[in-house]
């Protein structure tokens, strides 16, 4: 073969190669006019619900013929970036169960479609819980429809607190506090708290600002904190580590972690979901729940859930509404939800109703939605650091309160 | 003789040129889709107005300065770590009183060959307070009284990660070292003995010289590593306590996840800028070892 003939079969090769990729990319992504890619709903949904999402999927497939769901299981860990990346880049799918507070980002930005229209008929706007309704709102419009909706209160041992005399849990903070350090001896602590993960750090942070009279007030293109509050929630989180009725393992642990230190009865109370309610009687622990405490009584904790959200960019737009509007029927907002719907009709379920559930459920009337303004994830950083700071008597919690109220000033957007 | 010759050589050259453009092509282009055009683009981020407003931003804050020195410190310790057990291992495994060195070489790979997700998870709960199999073990020997704080304290989690990290390294660095050992000829140990040297002088004056090439090569590699470590800090500690284990990645990971794309551009230039400072010395180096 001559040096030509060589070099005209090399790019021809090349030529082929690349023609062969660009058809596989095309047929992989379908086409518009491909019948079968027009009824075809993808789900993005957390691998937490993987069961109940494949039997609705199924059943919704059932009841209409023709029209497919393709399930792509997301996980906690990586659900908020891999979400995030394909709004921006325009890959999204049909549906995507998300975090209800991430939910203003993606709104702000155009990302999300208005379904405002989509509240009617079997999904009546007046049968949501209003808060949960809040959280999806931008401007006036719905850009998602929830159906879990969940805040979190007290878990304590009830034999721990009875061997130190307490026959009912603690009422408000400074109960909680004389209680905690009773109980802390023999290598258990009266309570400890999630500050190893920075989300969740954020979220006990927020329930102790709300608690104690802090608010997130919207001026003008920004949102201001309060710095005196700010610290005032830092230090009560921070100065029960320092002072040792707070376990050390604090600094270390996420929300898993402290139920694990519960069940090994190495913390007698702590602030938990009503997720942590199953494992834990699982494990054979006399446990109890309570409101969480507050000043003179009940504290207000950040409300927070999952949505159905669709992408502005979906094109089939009528399978998806009519997949959605199946989802959020009473019955299936019910199987898909572990603490509890975002429709009063779906709270008749027999799981949400029971002793240990009941605080959870009466915590959500002493609850505000969790701030879900643009830069929080920013502001989460700085909280977390700010906290753990705190927690190990670095920084003043008065410094480490302003820290914070200036980020938020500074990156927050309404 | 041929008075054409001449004429035709520049013409096969010239086709034998164009052959190897047209062959190397798809592998650049891909070099440039995939590894060039983040780059401008980091580049370009970095050193627009809002790259500038982020990097002032950021060199203006107290945790810069801190993550700066986690970063160092992280390196050193990871880099020296690795380098100081891999070169013991590889010597021991030489060693003639070894049985099965295969068989052991091939079990100290297990920590290189582990996914770092897997390495992290597990690590942390070793290291848990308490939990952790470490602070059970020392307080079984007697060691300690009462837990150590592995993960919460700031003067000693960083490093407890580097040593993690160590644990996931120093395996290559065994490897490329045993590789070495076996091409230094036997005849240079056997003089040295009848010179009467012992084994810390065959260290010093035969093993060390003759792998100088080998422990650059390996410095550098692992430095890069360590630089662009992640999975192991952020699964173990997400940057904390109070930013004591947060390096250059977690940074830029941060400023990702807020979506604040100034700042990932802002400190992945900083990061490129001393990965391609370790990258330039690397290919000076294979320049010299060519020639």
């Amino acid at each position: 073969m001559s040096l030509r003939a060589k070099l005209v079969t090399g790019v021809a090769a090349v030529v082929v190669v690349i023609v062969a990729v660009v058809a596989v990319a095309l047929a992989s992504g379908g086409s518009d006019d491909d019948p079968a890619a027009a009824h075809t709903v993808t789900w993005w949904s957390p691998n937490w619900d993987k069961e109940q999402a494949e039997r609705l999927a199924t059943e919704f497939e059932q009841q209409n013929p023709g029209t497919t769901v393709t399930i792509v299981e997301t996980t906690w860990e990586t659900m908020a970036d891999k979400i995030r990346v394909a709004l921006e880049s325009g890959t999204a799918p049909d549906v995507i169960t998300e975090l209800t507070s991430r939910t203003g980002l993606y709104a702000a930005k155009g990302q999300l479609l208005d379904v405002s229209s989509w509240y009617t008929g079997s999904m009546a706007r007046d049968d949501f819980l209003p808060s949960a309704l809040d959280a999806v709102t931008l401007d006036g419009k719905l850009y998602g429809v929830p159906f879990r909706w969940d805040g979190s209160a007290l878990i304590y041992n009830k034999d721990m607190l009875a061997a130190a005399g307490y026959s009912t849990p603690p009422a408000t903070w400074a109960e909680f506090e004389t209680m905690a350090k009773k109980l802390t001896a023999n290598g258990v602590s009266g309570t400890a708290w999630p500050l190893g993960n920075d989300a969740n750090t954020a979220t006990r942070w927020i329930d102790q600002y709300f608690t104690y009279g802090g608010d997130f007030a919207v001026d003008g293109s920004a949102v201001r904190v309060d710095p005196a509050k700010a610290g005032e929630a830092l230090d009560l989180i921070g100065s029960s580590i320092v002072d040792g009725w707070a376990s050390k393992s604090s600094l270390e642990v996420d929300n898993t972690g402290l139920r694990d230190l519960f069940i090994n009865k190495k913390v007698a109370m702590y602030v938990g979901g009503a997720f942590d309610v199953t494992p834990i009687q699982q494990a054979g622990i006399n446990l109890g729940t309570a409101l969480y405490p507050g000043v003179d009584g009940p504290g207000t904790v950040s409300a927070d859930g999952f949505s159905f959200l669709v992408p502005a960019g979906t094109k089939n737009v009528d399978d998806t509404r009519k997949f959605v509007e199946f989802l959020a029927q009473p019955q299936n907002m019910a199987a898909l939800t572990q603490t509890f719907p975002a429709r009063t009709s779906a709270g008749n379920d027999p799981k949400f109703t029971g002793e240990l559930i009941k605080p959870f459920f009466d915590q959500l009337a002493h609850a505000k939605p969790n701030p879900g303004y643009a830069g929080m994830t920013e502001l989460t950083a700085t909280i977390y650091s700010a906290q753990q700071s705190v927690g190990l008597a670095r920084t003043s919690a008065s410094s480490a309160g302003q820290q914070v109220a200036d980020q938020a000033a500074k990156v927050l957007k309404p | 003789m041929s008075v054409t010759a001449p004429a035709r050589a520049p013409r096969a050259d010239a086709r034998r040129a164009w052959t190897g453009r047209a062959l190397t092509a798809p592998a650049v282009l891909v070099m440039v889709a995939l590894a060039g055009l983040p780059m401008v683009t980091v580049v370009v981020g970095g050193f627009s107005a809002s790259g500038w407003d982020a990097l002032r931003d950021l060199a203006g804050s107290p945790a810069f300065g801190q993550m700066l020195r986690n970063t160092a410190v992280w390196v050193v310790l990871s880099v020296v770590g690795a380098l100081v057990i891999g070169y013991a291992a590889a010597l021991l495994l030489a060693h003639r009183s070894v049985r099965l060195p295969g068989v052991w070489r091939s079990l100290l790979l297990i920590p290189y060959i582990t996914p770092a997700i897997v390495s992290a998870t597990v690590w942390k709960w070793y290291l848990s307070r308490d939990f952790g199999l470490l602070n059970e073990a020392l307080r079984r020997l007697g060691i300690v009284d009462g837990p150590v704080d592995w993960l919460s304290n700031t003067h000693v989690v960083l490093p407890a990660l580097a040593a993690i990290q160590v644990w996931a390294t120093f395996p290559f660095v065994m490897l490329f070292v045993s590789a070495g050992l076996q091409a230094i000829p036997a005849e240079r140990f056997e003089a040295a003995r009848l010179f009467g040297a012992g084994p810390f002088a065959i260290l010093r004056y035969v093993v060390l010289p003759a792998l100088r090439g080998v422990t650059f090569i390996l410095v550098l590699i692992i430095t890069v590593w360590a630089l662009n470590s992640f999975v192991i800090i952020w699964v173990v500690t997400r940057g904390g306590p109070a930013g004591a284990s947060t390096i250059l990645p977690v940074t830029i990971y941060q400023a990702f996840k807020s979506g604040n794309y100034a700042s990932v551009y802002a400190v992945a230039v900083i990061q490129l800028a001393v990965t391609m400072l370790l990258v330039g010395l690397y290919a000076r180096r294979s320049q010299v070892d060519e020639a």
